[in-house]
């Protein structure tokens, strides 16, 4: 990156913000309370985005949605998990079996490692990276390697096309959003998340003192990453690899039980990670509204040291942020069908390439022009 | 699974199980006929088996739990119902959903037609009709989630594992290493 | 459109669908707790009233699954009355319908000749086992309970025959009465004008003495209001008793007329005190070896008769002016005759009841009770029936009449 950029908006060295976890006590204390944390987020929030998937997309469907296992359904995904525990695991003859057992591990673990980075509030994250956003951008790529290694070892027609399509839109995909992303970064001045959504408080329209997310002047930028992160996702519309009318289930085809859980937990984890992300790049973190910080704030735009309960409201906001966008994620899913294979190829290849260079090109003139 | 079937879990343990089974019951439609409708009309929003845990997402045979047989089986189709029966994972449930299903109903001196599909796989719940309601699907999920609560696991893989053998297995349903 | 629209309207619009939805109450159905609003001719399970089943079988070989089963075995029944004909009846022992069988076409419902068999909108019956299925008489007797009412026909619908008879019949009567109270005022306008001109009947007997009930007895009406009886029941009965009165007051008349002329009794009508016994009789029995108690009794029965026959031929050589009386009863006394009196007859001849006389009809039906019968709305079939019925039974009561007097 530009080293005047980075210069002229924060150190040249770059000081990690410090996390609220990083207490006054043996290392590994820290370490083991951080883990704790990314792993309760990662247990819970997919579970309450999965309830929610359950219930809007039946409201969206003019029903009710799950009713019967715990108050109002909220259990459902419980009861789904307890389940999955109890299946057999079933391998198939021809699969290699190695691989096969070890490919939902390697899907999960990097829909785990990206909550390392992800800020949820003042404060509230395991680890503040100076190349965050690249790390976040990186470690979610590697999930589709599980998802190959997956249609390879089932030995199975469907999985292995499954696992191939879910490579193709990966490749197709990657190139959006990272260039939306690096729109961003340019923008900010940063590749730490913190930093992006303190460069985000402090940004405001040139001329002016109205504060502004990233979404208003990156709008294009916005939607070209929400559309590539449903496709890097495999969520509806851009479900081929498990299309079902032609592939079954995909690359999960042979999966069973606790496998199977796997996948499905990495692909609500997937939802999570890339709702916060799209959330601390275009909509201001823990901000309520624009120019709003939290009460009690001190530091850049009223963003920072706020104390628990400061926090607290920030976590509050940004799962609510990340909700909304989940639910918009749903929302897509229930109103469209399936693309096309090739109208997926063409729709990234001819239309969101071009156009988040073209988004860039103009955010790189504005940085240096009028920024 | 493993050591699951083999040991007798204590009884609170066994409840929350049990009731993880019952309210997680991902659903495979076989819809070989014309009860095959009405069981997509269960899962509409009129009736909305959604509601009580089945969950009409599973693709294919390896996520289900519970299998619906619904509509005439043909003895040609018969090997493709215990294949598919075969492919999912213990614990499974099966519904055999109309008179067709349950012993060949119309088709009862038909050259063609299975008498029933527990000649082939073995069935949990029969529901009556020709075709059934909607409702009267519901009312057999709650009838297979009033058995899934009440039963034991271990009980039944061993009743299985009987069940394949009287019921003309090539071999026995075994869980591991098929 | 889509040509016109720009790109991703389309898209929007999909999206505004769906959304839609979300803030709509959703139409499901909360099955297990909230009961479906089923049709009321809903398929759902077929229930058996078994009080109508006369065992037939038309259902069972009607059923296209052969699902129903029947076993039954036959029963003798008493006779109904005295001297009937002791019946046999199917006695019903196993009803069962195999549920996982059964393809719910509904021909055994609509077979039924005596609506045994109905359809209840029951669907809850899924069983572990596919043996349970198969529902025996108790369980479906239990869902016949559950047969809901026929549902409200559609506007402008034509009724149901057997409901549209019982309308016409209530129809019917109210017109008869109408008819009947517009008969009565003219009758008593009729009354007023020519009080002389009803007495006018020729029959020697009450019963025979036709008399239009069209007025009432104006005292035991108000007696009957008195009493605090309905109007419509006071008036009934007020008619009955000027009916009564009526004849009474005719058969005065007509026997003060028969007193002028002199009556020629009927054989019947002879009384003969049965207190002797025919010597030549008696002494004929016991040479033929019967018992002295029977020939006693049959001597004393023969007496009666000879002594009858001596009186008649007395008074008909007193009073032949008056043959032709008897003459126009002869045919209705041979056939009385034909009936021997039984041994006891000499004492016992009150104690005949009506069923021991033997009338033969051939025919002739009592025009009255015909008449009355039609204006009640009942067919002619059952008209003629009842009439020829009253016919018989008056028949028999006037003989018994007779024989009682002897």
């Amino acid at each position: 990156m530009n080293v005047e950029l980075t210069a002229s908006l924060s150190p040249a060295v770059f000081v990690p913000a410090p996390s609220a976890f990083d207490l006054d006590v043996a290392f590994g204390i820290t370490v083991a309370i951080k883990v704790a944390f990314i792993l309760a987020l990662f247990l819970v929030v997919p579970l309450v985005v999965g309830y929610m998937e359950h219930k809007a997309m039946g409201r969206l469907q003019h029903r009710r949605g799950p009713v019967a296992a715990g108050p109002f359904g909220t259990l459902q995904l419980v009861a789904d998990g307890i389940k999955f525990i109890q299946k057999e695991d079933v391998i198939p003859a021809a699969a290699d079996r190695k691989v096969f057992a070890l490919a939902p591990g390697l899907a999960l673990v990097p829909a785990i490692l990206v909550f390392l980075v992800l800020p949820f509030g003042p404060g509230v994250w395991a680890v503040d990276l100076e190349l965050g956003l690249f790390y976040a951008l990186a470690i979610s790529s590697v999930s589709v390697l599980g998802v190959m290694m997956g249609g390879w070892a089932s030995a199975n027609k469907f999985s292995l096309i499954g696992g191939l399509r879910a490579g193709a839109q990966l490749i197709a995909y990657e190139l959006p959003l990272i260039l939306a992303a690096i729109a961003v970064a340019v923008q900010a001045g940063t590749l730490s998340l913190v930093g992006i959504v303190e460069a985000q408080a402090t940004f405001t329209l040139p001329g002016t003192d109205l504060n502004l997310w990233f979404v208003f002047p990156q709008i294009l930028g916005f939607v070209i990453f929400f559309l590539a992160s449903l496709a890097e996702l495999s969520r509806p519309p851009f479900d081929m690899p498990i299309a079902d009318s032609e592939l079954v289930f995909g690359y999960m085809t042979e999966y069973t039980g606790i496998k199977f859980a796997m996948y499905l937990l990495t692909e609500y984890a997937g939802m999570v990670s890339m709702s916060a992300l799209m959330v601390v790049l275009y909509l201001g973190g823990w901000q309520l509204l624009p120019g709003v910080g939290l009460p009690g704030c001190e530091g850049a735009g009223g963003m920072f040291d706020c104390g628990w309960l400061g926090a607290i409201g920030g976590v509050v906001i940004t799962l609510a942020k990340i909700l909304i966008l989940t639910f918009i994620m749903v929302w897509a899913r229930v109103a469209y069908p399936r693309l096309r294979e090739d109208q997926l190829q063409r729709l990234s290849w001819l239309v969101l390439v071009p156009l988040s260079l073209i988004n860039l090109a103009v955010i790189a003139i504005a940085k240096v022009v009028v920024f | 699974m493993g050591v699951m079937d083999q040991v007798e879990l204590p009884k609170p343990v066994r409840y929350v199980f049990n009731w993880g089974r019952k309210f997680s019951l991902w659903c495979f439609n076989f819809g070989l006929a014309c009860c095959a409708i009405e069981f997509i009309a269960a899962s509409t929003s009129r009736h909305d088996f959604i509601r009580l845990g089945v969950i009409p997402f599973a693709h294919g045979p390896r996520q289900a739990d519970l299998l619906v047989v619904s509509g005439t089986l043909t003895d040609k189709m018969a090997p493709a119902v215990k294949r598919l029966y075969e492919e999912m994972p213990e614990p499974k449930y099966v519904i055999s959903f109309g008179s067709c299903a349950n012993c060949g109903g119309p088709y009862w001196d038909s050259y063609s037609v299975t008498k029933g599909v527990d000649q082939v796989i073995p069935v949990d719940v029969y529901v009556p009709g020709c075709p059934p309601r909607p409702e009267a699907l519901l009312d057999g999920i709650i009838t297979l989630q009033h058995m899934i609560q009440h039963e034991s696991l271990p009980d039944r893989i061993a009743g299985r594992r009987q069940d394949a053998v009287t019921l003309g297995a090539d071999a026995p349903l075994t869980l591991e290493g098929r | 459109m889509a040509a016109t629209s720009p790109p991703g309207v389309g898209l929007l619009k999909g999206l505004g669908v769906t959304i839609k939805h979300l803030f709509k109450r959703p139409s499901t159905q909360m099955y297990p707790n909230e009961r479906p609003d089923l049709p009321p001719r809903t398929r759902g399970v077929i229930a058996l009233l078994e009080e109508n089943c006369t065992v037939c079988m038309l259902c069972a070989r009607e059923c296209p699954d052969w699902c129903i089963y029947i076993d039954s075995h036959k029963e003798t029944v008493p006779p109904a009355k005295e001297g009937g004909r002791a019946r046999t009846r199917n006695m019903l022992d196993r009803f069962a319908i195999d549920f996982s069988l059964c393809m719910y076409c509904g021909i055994c419902v609509e077979v039924c000749p005596f609506d045994a068999l109905w359809w209840s909108p029951e669907f809850e019956y899924a069983e572990y086992d596919m043996d349970k299925l198969l529902h025996e008489k108790e369980k479906l007797r239990e869902w016949a309970d559950t047969v809901p009412p026929p549902p409200p026909l559609d506007e402008g619908a034509l009724p149901v025959p057997e409901v549209a008879a019982a309308i016409d019949k209530v129809v019917k009567e109210r017109e008869l009465e109408e008819a009947k109270a517009e008969q009565a005022a003219r009758d008593a306008e009729l009354a007023q004008a020519a009080p002389a001109a009803a007495p006018a009947a020729a029959a020697a007997k009450a019963e025979e003495i036709h008399v239009e009930a069209g007025q009432i007895d104006q005292e035991t009406f108000d007696a009957l209001i008195a009493q605090g009886k309905s109007e419509r029941m006071a008036r009934a009965k007020a008619k009955a008793a000027y009916v009564k009165k009526e004849k009474a007051r005719i058969l005065a008349e007509q026997e003060a007329a028969a007193a002028a002329a002199p009556a020629a009794p009927k054989a019947e009508e002879i009384h003969v005190e049965a207190g002797q016994i025919d010597q030549e009789t008696f002494d004929a029995l016991i040479a033929e070896g019967k018992s002295e108690r029977m020939a006693r009794a049959k001597a004393k029965a023969a007496w009666v008769k000879k002594e009858k026959a001596r009186i008649r031929a007395e008074q008909e050589a007193a009073a032949p002016a008056a043959e032709v009386a008897p003459a126009e009863v002869a045919p209705a006394e041979a056939a009385a005759v034909e009936a021997p009196p039984a041994a006891p007859a000499a004492e016992a001849a009150p104690a005949r009841k009506l069923s021991d006389v033997h009338v033969e009809g051939s025919g002739e039906i009592d025009q009255e009770t015909f008449d009355a019968l039609i204006a009640e709305g009942k067919s002619e079939r059952i008209a003629r029936a009842k009439a020829k019925a009253a016919w018989i039974k008056k028949r028999k009561q006037e003989q018994l009449d007779a024989e009682g007097d002897a």
